[in-house]
């Protein structure tokens, strides 16, 4: 299982007035995995533990799909600075565990999450301009596709479950290893490569 | 209030937070927020604060999990405004 989540920190938590934020915060987030942010700036917290916990929510609704607001189920457990602006870490979820990779910016934070520790491949884009929900949704899928025919001259579609969440099809099958994100200037996708190009 | 008074003052609080306002002429009970409203699931936690503010009440974890339709927060909001 395969999530993402892409924030544009122009239009985030970050802002908003501290009061608001720390708010806000509270409502997300332990004392115990605030001890795990540390590392980085605390104006940050927010959106890093959002976008993190946003990312594994999407994983397990390829298992469990809800549109229930549970951040306090999803448990980051560990999370470590690495080079370039970025880390990885574990969150806990009901009795799963998935693997997080996070990147940051001064424009953005990116966080993918998945169940296994495969290599996630994962791309985002800055638009030109500011779209609409549904253009930007349209976009991000129409450069997702143009990626993978880049990839491979192969005949790649995607579709969607019953719950909206999508699916590519391509050679060997089709693979639900994959998210869209969209927020503000930015969009972006994760997806396991392993799955689409395992058989080439 | 009643729950009509309650549903119109959720109208508000989350109309800011609908980017489709399209959306919103069919808004309802029944509503789900991300689904029907597709509000930004981040949004979310602003709505709480917002009603938060609005109502003078604090919600815990369990109450937000509750929130997912205009109902469920009707129903929320009519049970905490009387305990206060």
């Amino acid at each position: 299982m395969i999530g993402n989540d892409i924030i544009d920190l122009s239009q985030s938590v970050l802002s908003y007035s501290p009061q608001r934020r720390k708010r806000w915060l509270q409502k997300i987030a332990s004392s115990e995995e605030l001890s795990l942010l540390k590392n980085w700036p605390e104006q940050l917290w927010p959106d890093i533990l959002w976008a993190i916990k946003e990312s594994v929510f999407k994983c397990q609704s390829r298992q469990q799909y809800s549109t229930k607001l549970i951040p306090h189920h999803i448990v980051l457990t560990s999370l470590h600075p690495a080079d370039n602006g970025n880390a990885h870490g574990e969150v806990h979820f009901g009795s799963n565990s998935y693997y997080v990779r996070l990147h940051m910016s001064d424009e953005l934070i990116h966080a993918s999450a998945s169940s296994t520790e495969d290599v996630v491949s994962w791309h985002w884009i800055k638009w030109g301009q500011i779209f609409d929900a549904d253009d930007q949704s349209t976009l991000l899928r129409k450069k997702f596709l143009d990626h993978l025919q880049n990839q491979s001259d192969d005949i790649w579609h995607l579709s969607s479950n019953q719950e909206g969440l999508p699916i590519v099809s391509g050679p060997n099958g089709d693979s639900d290893k994959l998210s869209f994100s969209h927020h503000g200037q930015f969009g972006a996708w994760a997806y396991l490569p392993s799955h689409l190009f395992s058989f080439k | 209030m009643t729950s009509e008074e309650l549903k119109d003052k959720i109208l508000e609080i989350v109309t800011p937070y609908v980017q489709d306002q399209e959306a919103l002429r069919d808004f309802s009970p029944e509503t789900d927020f991300l689904k029907d409203l597709k509000v930004n699931s981040a949004n979310l936690v602003d709505i709480i604060l917002d009603v938060e503010d609005e109502f003078g009440i604090s919600l815990d974890n369990e109450e937000m999990e509750q929130m997912v339709t205009v109902r469920s927060v009707i129903e929320l909001l009519e049970k905490k405004v009387d305990q206060r």
